[in-house]
Order: structure tokens, then sequence, then C-alpha cells
């Protein structure tokens, strides 16, 4: 499959996306599409450093210091959403940057149990600080509008969440095609040898963190604004977790591709099995435990092995 | 002044002496061979060079500049370039990607030029790419260009490592064991490439235990055992050094 070939796909799968509203009716659907793409940012988010092999378990915190700065800033000081949309992701970066500047020199397993810890820092900090709203939470967080047009309908939300989905592929893209993305490719399968040929490891790794915290600061923004409301529950580590398994699912080796699939299975799945949401930490186990023994590629490893029998390379693995 | 100067240099793991009191030279465009049983400390004196190891004490200079406090990444900008005893190479790319990788420190375009994919940006790109295809050309390895690196022979993975460490274009060049494991036609080809190598102005200091490799294609060799360098000479001198042959031997205090 030729380039000039992926590229016509990668359109044809983003109109029939933009065309969904049209043929579904169902605000339930488009609600679970909206939260699809959410997902898919952060676990694009989990990807990146899971491509300099640093094991992220902290997303959920990032999400959260997004969702709450815009929430915060709009709320309290009526500062516009448009500016606090930016705002929330460089709050969340720098949040990043901060944390993870000194656990980096430590080497992975330390930044793994940072990001582990930031996530509940952060959950306890919002839940028992007053200023953050308590474990009630906080409420009536405005939606964003244009003019006179307010966000409103889930079409309209479904809308703006694909252009920030299409943003964030675009960016991840550029950066993965460029040598940035070659550097981070490059230690993520031998950070000794990555280094030898003059590439600074830590500071690849570092800026590897913070895109990927500033775009879940970015998607933080909007689901603060999409939901009206946040609780500091909704940021635990079990959501830390299922970020981990949105890529794992998909296919770690598959960096943009795979969180989406992997977001698009762990949302619809327990919709399509009809169960209940204390059970669905139950189906996402046994998903998992199936997925690493039949699938260990993830599920777009399917479309290799397809290709390879057809003689293609539709969705080549990288990296 | 010699290329690379190293003083003195000593490394203790714990209380155990891994390098002790190394005085070593390695002048431009020569090749030193760097030999001694196994244990005898030279891959630490490789990692100590190329900045993996803190130095315990003395000093290791390249081109006259005291590089005891650099990173791995900064002494290969400043052109120390190395290859590792197993082959350690990006394993799932290809064999061109594995070399094209290695240009990193290259590039003149910024970072955000490359992350917008500029005309300038693209044009280097397409520059480095050629100059990939000339090194693996130069190696011999062209013919296997896609292949996946962790696919290959042993020998063309040690070529393929070389060809690496060459993208970074090292004006010294450490090679860890390079013929190891090769058959005698491989490391015949290989004895033949390094030569060529310092003929366009590398200098290369070669760890090896192939003798016969060493002996034929080294300039000067250094021999070290237990951390310590027990004699340094012309190859002939070498091969009739009495202490050499001891150490190699195992007899006591020779």
């Amino acid at each position: 499959m030729t380039s000039h070939m992926k590229r016509l796909a990668v359109l044809g799968i983003l109109t029939l996306f933009i065309l969904i509203p049209l043929f579904v009716r169902s605000d339930y659907f488009l609600h679970l599409l909206i939260y699809t793409s959410m997902y898919s940012i952060l676990g694009m988010g989990f990807s990146i450093m899971w491509k300099n092999r640093l094991i992220t378990c902290g997303q959920a915190g990032f999400w959260a210091v997004g969702a709450y700065t815009s929430a915060m800033l709009v709320t309290r000081t009526g500062l516009s959403f448009w500016l606090a949309l930016p705002i929330s992701g460089m709050a969340s970066a720098l949040f990043a940057l901060f944390i993870f500047s000194a656990a980096l020199r430590a080497g992975p397993l330390i930044f793994f149990m940072i990001s582990l810890v930031s996530s509940f820092i952060v959950m306890e900090v919002l839940g028992t600080v007053e200023f953050f709203g308590g474990w009630e939470g906080l409420m009536g967080i405005p939606r964003p509008s244009i003019g006179s047009f307010v966000f409103l309908s889930k079409t309209s939300f479904f809308y703006f969440v694909l252009a920030l989905l299409v943003l964030n592929i675009i960016a991840y893209y550029a950066l993965y095609k460029s040598r940035i993305g070659r550097a981070w490719t490059a230690i993520g399968s031998s950070a000794r040898l990555a280094e030898v040929q003059g590439i600074n490891v830590y500071r690849y790794r570092l800026a590897a963190t913070v895109i990927a915290c500033f775009f879940a600061g970015v998607v933080g923004a909007f689901y603060a604004h999409y939901q009206t409301m946040l609780v500091p529950n909704t940021f635990s580590f079990l959501l830390s977790i299922y970020v981990q398994m949105f890529a794992l699912i998909g296919g770690l080796g598959y960096f943009i591709a795979g969180p989406i699939v992997g977001a698009g299975v762990m949302v619809f799945l327990p919709e399509l099995l009809r169960v209940t949401e204390q059970f669905q930490p139950i189906v996402f186990g046994i998903l998992i435990i199936f997925i690493v023994i039949f699938l260990p590629g993830g599920i777009l490893s399917i479309t290799d092995r397809f290709s390879r029998l057809i003689g293609g390379d539709l969705f080549r693995r990288r990296g | 002044m010699a290329l690379l100067e190293i003083r003195s240099l000593s490394k203790y793991f714990g209380g155990l002496a891994a390098v002790s009191e190394l005085d070593m030279d390695v002048s431009e465009s020569e090749i030193l061979g760097l030999i001694g049983p196994n244990g005898a400390g030279k891959t630490s004196v490789f990692n100590l060079i190329s900045g993996f190891f803190p130095v315990t004490r003395g000093e290791v200079r390249f081109k006259g500049e005291a590089i005891n406090h650099l990173k791995p990444h900064e002494r290969a900008k400043r052109g120390i370039g190395r290859t590792f005893q197993q082959s350690v190479l990006f394993m799932g790319s290809s064999v061109f990607e594995n070399v094209f990788t290695g240009f990193h420190m290259s590039y003149k375009t910024g970072l955000l030029q490359q992350f917008l994919h500029t005309g300038a940006a693209r044009q280097e790109e397409s520059a480095v790419k050629l100059e990939t295809l000339e090194i693996l050309d130069f190696m011999g390895m062209a013919h296997l260009n896609e292949e996946v690196a962790a696919n290959l022979s042993h020998g063309h993975q040690r070529i393929l490592s070389i060809c690496v460490a060459l993208a970074s274009n090292p004006r010294l060049l450490l090679l860890d064991e390079p013929v190891t494991g090769m058959n005698r036609a491989e490391t015949s080809n290989t004895i033949e490439l390094i030569r060529q190598l310092r003929e366009r102005g590398r200098t290369i200091v070669l760890v090896e235990h192939d003798m016969k490799a060493v002996m034929g294609l080294c300039d000067r060799i250094v021999v070290l055992n237990y951390g310590k360098k027990i004699a340094e000479g012309l190859p002939d001198e070498i091969k009739k050094n009495k202490e050499v042959i001891g150490a190699y031997l195992g007899k006591e205090g020779a």
C-alpha cells in the first residue's frame, strides 16, 4: 500500500466520522464516541511515552490538572474558555515538567512510580482542599460558546472533540515522521546506543512526557466543559490503568491508531455486552488476558498479519 | 598533542579496581589495539572514554579538552563514537533505518522546522538518506538495506554496528571486539574495512581477542591485566614480551 493510498484511507475514515451525526440520531452513541475520542488522546499520550520505553501510570492526574485549571479559570475569573483551553494544556505540561524533570534523571522505574504517586496526590489534593471544591466537586461549569453559538448538543461536542483528535493525530504524526520521532524510537530500542549517537536521552524523554501531558491537559479542559461538573473520583488510579489498556489492547506498536482502536473497544464493548459499570473491570480483565495471550501485538496486529498475507503494508508496525 | 590522552585513570567498583592508574595516548589516525585476558578492564576503559561510567580518579582528555564530566551524548557530539561488545542495535528497525537514525547529530535545521517538515528540513533529510546509503555501500551492507537488524547474521550485525557508529561521524572510533565470532572471510573483510576507515582519517581504538587480527591490523598495542597496563608497543614487541605471554598463559609474577 503506497503512502498515497494510505492518505486516501485516512481521509476516507475521517469523512466517515464527520458524516456520523447525519446518520446516527442517538445522543448516547455520540456520547460514547466523544468518550472514545477523549480516551484516544489520553492513550496516545501513553504511547508517546511508551515509544521511549517509559510506562506512565498517572495520565488521569494530568487530565485532572487540565480539567480543574480550565474549570476554575472560567468559573472563578470569568476567563474565556478558548483561552483556558490552551492554558490548561500548559498547566498540565508545566506540572509534568516539574514532577518528571527530577524523576526522569533516576530512570524509567522511578518515573513509573512517580507517575503513579502523582495521580494519587492530584486526586487527594483536589478532594481535600476546599478551594478546589472538595470531594463533592465543582458544579456549574459553563458550556463553551462562540459568539451566540453555545455548544449544547452532542453533535456540536462531537465535532469539537473530533477536531481536537485530528489535531492531536497530525501533531503526533508530524513528530513521529521527523528526526524527533526517530530519536524516540532509537531511545525505545536501545537507550545506550541512542546516547552514543548523540541523543540526549533524558531531554528527549522529558519532551515526550511534557507533550503527552499537554494534550492530556487540553482534553481535560474539554472534558470539564462537556460534563459541566467535575468530581475528583473520576480521575482515579483506575482511569490511569485504563489509559494503559487503551494502548495495549489496540497494539503497543501502533502509536497513533492503537490507542484509538483500544479506546473504541473499551468504550463500546461494555455497551454491546450490556454489563453494568461495577462488572466492567471484570470484562476488561478477561479481555486483557485474552489479548496478551492470543494477540500480544494488540488488535491492530490482525491487520498486520492480514496485510502480510496479501503482501501489502496497510498499517505497518513501527518501532 | 595526542587526540586522546588518558592520565592515571582509575575506576573502582567497590574495592575492586577495574582500571588502575592507566596512562595511554592515542594519536591522530592511528589504530591502537587494547588487549588483555578476560576481565582485564578493556571494556571498562571504553566505558570510561565514552562516558558510561563516572571516573574514580584520573583524567580523560579529548582534543586537549578534559571530558571527565561529560555525558555520553556530549562526548558523541565532540567526536567519540563506539560500538558495543554484544551487537547493540536498533533491533526492530531495518538496516537502513539503523544508520539513518544514527545521523541524529548531523542536522542543521531546528526542531521546529523538523516538526513542520519545511522544505529545508525535507531537503536535509534526503541528503542524510544519501549519506546513509553511502555508508552502507562503503561497508558492503547496501544489499541488506531493507532487512530488519534482528534478522541479520552475527557477522552482519557487527558490521552494521560499525555503520551506525560511523553515522555520528566520529573522529575517534572505539570498536569493542569488532571481529569476534566472525568466520575467517568475514574477519579479513572487516579488517580491510577498518583499515580503510583509518585511510579516511578516523582514529581507531579496538578491543579484540582475535590475536591474528590485532597483530595484523594495529599500529600499536596496549596490554592490560587486572586493570593495569603491563605493556605497550609495536605488535612485534608485544608478541615477544614475556610479561604479556605470562599474563595470557596465567603464569604468576612473570
